[in-house]
């Protein structure tokens, strides 16, 4: 070969997630922020100085400072120790529903991309799921199923099947009609071996972003409903729900929903700052 | 491009007949007995019996739906067992509030949108940028129960200069002053992600139309940036923004029930709400399909808006 | 590369035969020098000076700064480029003006013309707005009267029909030519003295190509608009230029009136690059790979070409085959792209299969490898109707075929290392346990001339060429029978592209193999083929061995498109007349 044929500079796929994430300054600082909240969570039994429901003696409503940390609220319970046991209800949220919802989602999307007739179904009942704001279809199903945190997960998962079913479809349709898998189709390779072999597997790139967006919207949805009193069951606590005992007591004292405040936001702009140092890495 | 609305047009409907089904079925599948639920617990067995003949319960199913879709098209709503008004006359009331609020946080996100993406682009300067797509973040990443919260602390009760809620009680129209006072912390609470998320996107497009082919040719020809970002590079960012746009009001829609909650305004997401807490589902099934409805529309307008924008769907055809 | 830069006249001197007053050069680069955050320098080290009414060809493969070099010209540089040296225009110095200074000698003495033609335009304004906006932007008092007529007259110097009407189109109801007379009537809006032509013809069907590089020739000698045609096509630079540049990597590698350059290169490279084109009419002096009747007229092995005979089974045949596509949209019109196409390849033959685009060459291709369902008529290969077989059957047959894609950026699964992707096919048949398919791998890469560590490597890693040598080595895993092939150069430098024509070939006489070679390259097919068919709106126009299809067409068409490609080959009328420019060469 005599000619010298310059090296190609693109390509990112295998190294997104350390290129996007860790030396994105962004992505560190979201990682970061969810990685506190996390551990937060899960440790809350033992770094929580008193009980999720757990009712002081003679402390009502006390400022933040001194044994408690954010205060007390109007029944005498730890405001810090209830934000601590709160995030584990998000965590539920974040780590089971989301992905339950994402993997049922994938799963349409590859049917819709097999069939016909499955795709036609899908695609008006996507229109139809998606046609109710998020809110309005959690009133639907907590209508049905009653207030509580599975309720929380059912309309979290089922607000996630129609963004990750039309976003695995696009991008399956897209990598159908490239020339390696058409190659691959000529030389006798079938459905599924395509599906498993290419399809698949360079489809799934683009969803670790919709991830993190789904995960920092679900924050948001479980807050939302506990807020609106639609989420778990008092006296178990949310970060939604201790959101809306603060407001309560705001003119008490405004400090009192400050932690749980602090907290949600941490979490929703931790994975969105995630995602869109992924979304970055991809381009880069 | 009468034929390329006309192509929408099944799938819209069908999505509001299938919305029907679902939010009929709400009702049906509530556990126990929805007569006695809606009744409340104390109710003679003849009063439950009486909810039961005014709802129609003991007709056959396909009757009943029937009968429920014609009284929603002739918005004949029923009476609400826990409050005892006219359902028609309170969704009349609330609708008013929201849509109030919901074009305000709209014109507060377009405003927003435009002038920080316009300015943003033309200005063209990193650290701008930064801070720019830095706030842009964190409005997307604020829940509106967060940000409705603070400014209620903030505007309200550390400073008093805004009412903390509700609605301006002499009406919109009397007091315009009042009303903008009332209005400018849900509406800019409302408005804000919303905004945040147009202005992120647009500000995207607008930048992929500057790296476009037909951009450098008006560059070489000696067009000024100002002038092609304005009038070359802004119309064919528009359509994909519309797009966008008629999601947000999905979004908004739904967030109007959090902000209307916090802000106590009493407007349809207020209703919503008192209505699942006192189990009021026939008023919860209107406010969905209401909800669902303005959704559709919304995105047949979005459709018409898309289609006006463009040339190749407004004039539709390939190569002459 | 040495450094000759003593060896060099003075540009300015150079441009004077006589010398008396030194008219100013129009265009005058020195030592420019373009630069990424990248290691290597887009364009390292580039100087040349343009007279008034000239027409300058500057050559070079990808990589070779050509692009750069004239949008240093207007300060069009991507973000983060920084270019230094010296540009100067009429005298003037431009490198480093503010972009306020830039904008008044845009489209005002220097102007420029797109490659791309479909995204050149503003989608959403019309041909007449586009006018107008380029005419204001140099002359702002300009009335709306006014400007109407200086459009139309823009549009007729375009010799766009019916100039009145196309003010008010959009540019999706124009076709790609008109589009390109667009876009030079928005350049030559102002009368520029320059015109930069990047590419100008490159995404363009030859026969439309040959139209808008007449059209540029008047325009220069209407207007005295000097153009610096900047593109890879040795055939358009011989047919268009006094003056040819080749530039390689960033640096000037020789500069010459175009009879000197193509008739005694001085510089290796140069002569390389002319060796490497592909030629429609083989010259006596041709220096190009021979053509493949050549090698058909040798005696041939038990596998080699041979005429379509009753005894073999063809390797693929159409009879009658119509394919239909549906709308794109609905209520639009169904498209037929094939029109009752009957063919047929005998084993071992490579069919060429040339048309422009919309020709269906490429629907034929994939209807041979089952790809598109028939409307009506029937493919047979190997001798089986492929839409009649069941899925087992259809699977064997397969085993027989391949298909090597044109792009090269995505023929190859980006998350497949090399080895695994030539590896699928065996695998896909369950050939061999792994040792033995890894050792087919590395005999497979081998054939190809890669060396069997590669296997180990992402296509990210690969250069095009290698790529698609690679997706050649893939197709080749399961010695197929038929190989279809679609556009599998196209993608590529010429001297990339000859040497995987070259393997191409090597491989074809070798394994002997059938092949559907689809191109738009007349000179490619007439390389590679041993017949021809030619298409033409989804009807096959000719067909035909490929000398007598080239040297004796027989259909009107097939004429015109043969005359249409522009030969590498210097006309008489340029020998003749005196080059306004001296000769250099830079090294040798």
């Amino acid at each position: 070969m005599t000619v010298a044929e310059v090296e190609p500079a693109e390509g990112t796929t295998g190294r997104t997630w350390r290129r996007g994430v860790l030396l994105h300054g962004r992505g560190l600082l979201g990682l970061v922020l969810v990685t506190v909240v996390v551990a937060a969570g899960l440790l809350a039994p033992l770094i929580a100085p008193f009980g999720a429901n757990e009712q002081i003696e003679g402390a009502n409503l006390v400022g933040p400072g001194g044994a408690h940390l954010l205060g007390t609220d109007e029944v005498n319970r730890d405001i810090w120790s209830r934000v601590l046991f709160g995030i584990r209800v998000d965590l539920i949220v974040v780590f089971v529903a989301v992905p339950v919802g994402a993997v049922v989602g994938i799963a349409v999307g590859v049917a819709t991309t097999m069939n016909g007739l499955a795709d036609t179904l899908a695609q008006r009942l996507f229109d139809v799921v998606l046609a109710f704001p998020v809110l309005i279809l959690g009133i639907g199903v907590t209508a049905v199923m009653g207030p509580g945190v599975v309720t929380v997960a059912v309309v979290i998962a089922l607000a996630e099947v129609p963004v990750f079913g039309r976003l695995v479809r696009t991008s399956l349709l897209t990598i159908r009609a490239l020339p390696y898998v058409e190659s691959s189709r000529v030389m006798g390779a079938g459905t599924w071996w395509l599906m498993r072999r290419h399809m698949l597997p360079n489809s799934l790139e683009p969803l670790t972003v919709q991830l993190g967006v789904s995960m920092s919207v679900a924050v948001f949805i479980e807050g939302a409903l506990s807020f609106l009193g639609l989420g778990v069951r008092p006296p178990d606590p949310s970060l939604g729900s201790l959101i809306r005992d603060g407001i309560r007591n705001v003119w008490q004292s405004p400090t009192f929903v400050v932690g749980p405040l602090v907290v949600v936001s941490m979490l929703v702009l931790g994975f969105l700052l995630i995602s869109q140092a992924l979304a970055a890495g991809r381009r880069a | 491009m009468a034929r390329y609305l006309a192509g929408r047009l099944p799938s819209a409907l069908f999505v509001l007949f299938a919305a029907s089904v679902l939010v009929f079925a709400v009702l049906r599948l509530i556990p126990g007995d929805p007569a006695v639920t809606l009744a409340g617990p104390d109710a003679s067995p003849e009063a439950v019996d009486a909810v039961r003949a005014e709802l129609g319960l003991d007709q056959p199913i396909l009757h009943q739906y029937v009968a429920w879709l014609g009284d929603l098209v002739r918005f004949d709503l029923g009476r609400s067992y826990v409050l005892g008004v006219d359902n028609a006359s309170l969704v009349r009331d609330g609708l008013t509030n929201t849509i109030v609020l919901t074009l305000a946080a709209l014109l507060v996100a377009v405003l927003m949108a435009l002038a920080l993406s316009i300015g943003g682009v033309l200005a063209n300067r990193r650290w701008l940028e930064a801070v720019l797509s830095g706030f842009n973040t964190i409005a997307v990443a604020l829940p509106t129960f967060v940000t409705g919260t603070l400014l209620i602390v903030l505007l309200a009760v550390v400073y008093r200069v805004l009412p903390a809620g509700g609605t301006p009680p002499e009406g919109f129209a009397s007091r315009p002053d009042l009303a903008v006072q009332y209005l400018l912390m849900p509406a800019l609470c409302l408005g804000l992600p919303a905004g945040a998320a147009l202005t992120r996107f647009l500000t995207e497009s607008l930048r992929t139309q500057l790296e476009a082919p037909y951009v450098t040719t008006a560059q070489a020809l000696g067009i000024s940036r100002r002038r092609i970002v304005l009038t070359q590079a802004l119309p064919n960012a528009l359509p994909s923004a519309v797009t966008v746009l008629g999601v947000q009001v999905g979004a908004l829609l739904g967030g109007a029930v959090i902000v209307e909650a916090v802000f106590a305004w009493p407007g349809l997401g207020l209703l919503i709400e008192s209505g699942i807490s006192g189990r009021d589902y026939p008023l919860v099934q209107v406010l969905m399909m209401l909800s669902v409805l303005v959704f559709v529309v919304t995105q047949l307008l979005t459709d018409v808006a898309n289609a006006w924008l463009d040339p190749r769907i407004r004039l539709g055809g390939a190569a002459a | 590369m040495s450094d000759v830069r003593t060896a060099r006249p003075a540009p300015a001197a150079a441009a004077t035969p006589a010398g008396e007053p030194l008219p100013l050069p129009l265009l005058e680069i020195d030592g420019l020098h373009v630069d990424f955050a990248h290691p290597r320098p887009a364009v390292n080290d580039i100087g040349f000076a343009m007279a008034e009414g000239e027409i300058v060809a500057l050559v070079g493969e990808s990589g070779s700064g050509k692009s750069m070099t004239a949008r240093a010209v207007l300060g069009l540089l991507p973000r983060g480029a920084r270019a230094s040296g010296s540009i100067r225009v009429r005298g003037r110095e431009v490198l480093g003006l503010p972009d306020a200074r830039l904008r008044d000698l845009r489209g005002a003495s220097v102007a420029m013309v797109f490659q791309e033609p479909q995204t050149a335009l503003n989608p959403v304004r019309t041909v007449g707005w586009q006018l107008r906006e380029a005419l204001r932007a140099h002359r702002s008092g300009l009335g709306r009267a006014a400007a109407r007529q200086r459009a139309l007259e823009l549009l007729r110097e375009v010799e766009i029909p019916d100039p009145e009407k196309r003010l008010g189109y959009y540019p999706h109801q124009l076709s790609g030519g008109q589009k390109q007379r667009v876009v030079l009537a928005l350049a030559l809006a102002n009368e520029p003295a320059l015109l930069l032509a990047d590419e100008p013809t490159t995404a363009l069907d030859v026969t439309v190509q040959a139209e808008i590089l007449a059209l540029l020739r008047r325009v220069n000698q209407r207007t005295g608009t000097a153009i610096l045609l900047i593109t890879h096509n040795m055939g358009v630079v011989a047919q268009m230029a006094s003056r040819v540049i080749v530039l390689r990597l960033g640096d000037v590698v020789e500069d010459g009136p175009i009879a000197d350059v193509f008739e005694r290169p001085q510089h290796a490279y140069t002569r390389q690059l002319l060796a490497a084109v592909p030629r429609l009419r083989p010259a006596d002096d041709a220096t190009g790979a021979e053509p493949r009747l050549v090698k058909a007229a040798e005696p041939s092995g038990p596998s080699g070409p041979s005429e379509p005979s009753g005894e073999q089974v063809p390797a693929v045949v159409f009879e009658g085959a119509d394919v239909v596509f549906a709308p794109a949209r609905r209520g639009g019109e169904p498209f037929q792209a094939l029109t009752g196409v009957d063919l047929q390849v005998a084993p071992g033959e490579v069919l060429g299969l040339v048309g422009e685009s919309g020709s269906g060459k490429t629907t034929l291709g994939r209807a041979a490898a089952g790809l598109v369902p028939l409307a009506a008529g029937r493919v047979r290969v190997a001798g089986a109707d492929v839409a009649a077989l069941d899925r087992r059957a259809l699977r064997e047959l397969r085993r027989r075929l391949a298909f090597v894609p044109q792009d090269p950026a995505a023929s190859l699964d980006p998350l497949l290392s090399v080895g695994q992707s030539v590896a699928e096919p065996l695998e896909l048949h369950g050939v061999g346990d792994r040792a033995a398919r890894a050792a087919r791998v590395a005999e497979l890469l081998e054939s190809v001339r890669l060396p069997a560590s590669y296997a180990g490597r992402k296509p990210r890693e690969l250069s095009g060429g290698q790529r698609q040598r690679v997706a050649l080595a893939r197709a080749l895993a399961l010695e197929p029978t038929l190989l279809i092939a679609d556009e599998p150069t196209s993608a590529l430098d010429v001297s990339i592209q000859a040497e995987v024509l070259r393997l191409f070939d090597e491989l074809q006489t070798q394994l002997g193999f059938a092949c559907v070679f689809i191109s738009h390259d007349l000179a490619v097919v007439r390389q590679v083929s041993d017949r021809v068919a030619v298409l033409r709106a989804g009807r096959l126009v000719e067909v035909g061995a490929t000398a007598d299809v080239f040297d004796r067409p027989q259909a009107d068409y097939t004429r015109r498109l043969i005359e249409a490609v522009p030969e590498p080959v210097v006309p008489t009328s340029a020998r003749t007349t005196p080059a306004p420019a001296s000769r250099r060469a830079r090294a040798s």
